[in-house]
């Protein structure tokens, strides 16, 4: 078959390029989706490539596209424009039951007059698979759930951690080539929310199975992808492995979107030794890599809450100046401190024990560790 | 102060029961008493000089259980009963369902033409339906005109028009609750279906048909026991070569003054009615478990 892709199809490969994945056959791609809703766009010239047994996040706000693109895949909506391939076959004219995708929905949508059982089996009756052959499928949807002794009970009888693993056994029994997570964390209470991510992350991967996980939640798409895409007003903003999004972000957005960061507005100068970026107060960054910017350009100087130090005496070398604590709030691992440092508000996440007798009202000198500032031009 | 202390608890120890108040005052002499003294009345014995004699006897239930006129009587109404409740449903059924999955800017106009019928009297429309159903009515007149008959088919004080009315006075019954059983079908299920591999029909057959007997068998409830209870309908459309039950009460009780024969006639209705809805709801239990927790 030759394969006859629009130009842009190479930029996506490039920048799926750099990641051990593009090694993999691509699974699942989408090339230049789009689809409106009356004069809303929700998703816009989407790229994207799924490899073999990737477990891909796609990460942003409510109302970015994220779900429409994954009923695009699913075939409950049509693009306007573009084609979803899935193991090289053009789907655009599959109708959604005829193709081999398994989704969890956010509320799980379990049948409610089917047992256990019944719902695990519906989409091997769908397909008319001999009954003994339906049973065994079953028994092994139930294993691999732990859904064992549950198997007669109907799904208002189950708690929401058990009608979780039904709706994923049910979409996995068909063994479909690609899973479609939809906010399929988002009805669980925190705990066992995190001790399901951990769970289905552990069997996706042994199963090996090619996954695409809908969500807004940063922790949950950290703990549970190999890859992020990140998706701003219906558009792909940047796609990579959690530690490229995080610790090399494209842009503001993904930015603001990812962790908690102080925002400083600066100017670029340039100096004998190298670019700096400086805030109105006397703050300098040295941008890594270098801004592609002239001299007095206005920038934004990211810095996140877990980058900046506070201490009691002025010994850091980059040290911002003295300011004033307003607030210190408890969470956990790390105290959360806010700081009024001349006139601006700064966001501290220091590990707990270090903080723990800084109080409102105190004087600290704020340092903001070195390198660890993205400076992105104003636009 | 003691004694005004001691009331203040009685009343409150008593509130919750003070709400039921206004219902018992209106329920309890003009529904359960009357029930009470037909019950009474039932075993009592008709009598020609008397009217009715205090006995205690099951004369009058042998009677119209094995008399022919009245067991036909039994026979027919029931009859009728199933035959109207399931010609409902099968035209309340896709209309439902059409009002809650396809209807977008028409579903108010539907369901008004839902809600008409229980806002007109039945007797406005029964006149309604006797133009529309007599010899030189609109259907004949049609047919006629048409050349598909040759003579006049009757309809109008015949069963089949007594049925016509009847269907179409219970039909709102049967809508209303389908349509509520229907509209809490979740979409995600009908997404679920289809994306697991089922087609339109199978997701109807499997998904939709069954959420939605809840809805079916508490409509089949309300035209089955407002037919068999019906007395308009019989009397001004029917035929007295078909008797029904209720008009057939009415002429016992106050053409035969036998008081005591239409009593236990009575009696026997609403035991059919409790019968039904017994049936009917352990039949739910048995065949759709899922649909009390629902």
């Amino acid at each position: 078959m030759i394969e006859v892709r629009p130009p842009s199809a190479k930029g996506a490969a490039r920048r799926a390029a750099g990641s051990a994945w593009a090694e993999r056959p691509v699974d699942l791609a989408l090339r230049c989706v789009s689809k409106r809703f009356g004069g809303v766009t929700a998703v816009s010239d989407c790229l994207l490539d799924v490899h073999r047994g990737e477990i891909l996040a796609l990460l942003g706000p409510s109302g970015c596209g994220k779900t429409t693109l994954l009923n695009i895949v699913a075939g409950f909506e049509d693009p306007d424009a573009g084609t979803v391939e899935l193991r090289g076959r053009a789907l655009n004219e599959v109708p959604p039951n005829r193709r081999e995708t398994g989704m969890v929905f956010q509320h799980y949508a379990l049948f409610p007059h089917m047992t256990v059982r019944g719902n695990i089996a519906y989409g091997l009756s769908a397909r008319r698979r001999p009954r003994h052959e339906i049973n065994d499928q079953v028994d092994d949807a139930i294993a691999l759930l732990k859904l064992d002794g549950l198997g007669e009970r109907y799904p208002s009888e189950l708690s929401g951690g058990q009608k979780q693993r039904v709706a994923v056994a049910r979409a996995l029994a068909v063994r479909p080539q690609v899973l479609l997570l939809d906010e399929a964390f988002s009805a669980l209470d925190k705990n066992l929310r995190e001790e399901m991510q951990i769970e289905l992350s552990l069997l996706l991967r042994r199963l090996g199975i090619t996954t695409i996980l809908v969500t807004h939640d940063q922790r949950e798409a950290f703990a549970v992808a190999d890859r992020i895409a990140v998706m701003e007003h219906g558009r792909i903003v940047q796609v990579g492995t959690p530690s490229e999004v995080y610790l090399a972000p494209r842009s503001s957005f993904v930015l603001e979107f990812l962790g908690s960061v102080n925002l400083l507005a600066g100017m670029i100068r340039g100096r004998a030794d190298g670019q700096v970026a400086q805030t109105a107060s006397g703050i300098s960054f040295r941008p890594q890599p270098p801004v592609e910017a002239p001299d007095g350009a206005a920038v934004r100087i990211y810095v996140r809450a877990e980058d900046v130090a506070l201490s009691r005496s002025p010994t850091a070398v980059h040290a911002a100046g003295p300011g004033t604590v307003l607030l210190v709030t408890f969470l956990g691992p790390v105290r959360r401190v806010v700081i009024d440092l001349g006139g601006q508000q700064v966001l501290a996440e220091r590990p707990a024990g270090e903080t723990g007798d800084f109080g409102a009202g105190e004087r600290v000198f704020v340092d903001f560790r070195p390198g660890s500032a993205h400076v992105l031009r104003d636009s | 102060m003691a004694a005004g202390a001691r009331f203040a608890r009685a009343v409150r120890r008593a509130g919750p029961w003070l709400w039921l108040l206004p219902a018992m005052t209106v329920l309890v002499p003009f529904f359960l008493l009357p029930v009470a003294v037909l019950l009474r009345n039932s075993v009592y014995r008709d009598d020609p000089g008397a009217l009715i004699v205090p006995d205690f006897v099951a004369t009058n239930y042998l009677r119209i259980i094995t008399d022919p006129y009245y067991a036909d009587v039994f026979v027919n109404t029931l009859m009728v009963a199933f035959g109207v409740s399931f010609a409902a449903l099968m035209i309340g059924y896709p209309f439902a369902y059409y009002l809650v999955r396809w209807a977008g800017r028409s579903r108010p106009f539907l369901l008004w033409a839902v809600y008409t019928p229980l806002i007109v009297s039945v007797i406005v429309r029964v006149f309604g339906w006797m133009v529309i159903t007599a010899d030189s009515g609109l259907i004949n007149t049609a047919l006629l005109s048409m050349g598909v008959i040759e003579r006049p088919v009757r309809l109008l004080y015949e069963v089949a028009g007594m049925v016509i009315g009847l269907t179409h006075r219970y039909l709102p019954l049967m809508v209303l609750p389908l349509v509520n059983s229907m509209a809490k079908i979740d979409r995600a299920l009908l997404a679920a279906s289809v994306g697991l591999g089922a087609g339109a029909a199978r997701t109807q057959l499997y998904v939709v048909l069954p959420l939605s007997i809840p809805g079916a068998v508490a409509g089949f409830q309300l035209v089955f026991a407002g037919v068999l209870s019906d007395f308009v309908l019989p009397n001004l459309m029917g035929t007295t070569r078909f008797r029904m039950l209720a008009p057939t009460i009415y002429d016992e009780a106050v053409a035969n003054l036998s008081w005591a024969t239409s009593a236990a006639m009575a009696i026997v209705m609403l035991l059919l009615v409790v019968a039904m809805l017994v049936c009917t709801n352990l039949a739910l239990r048995r065949f759709a478990p899922w649909a009390r927790t629902l």
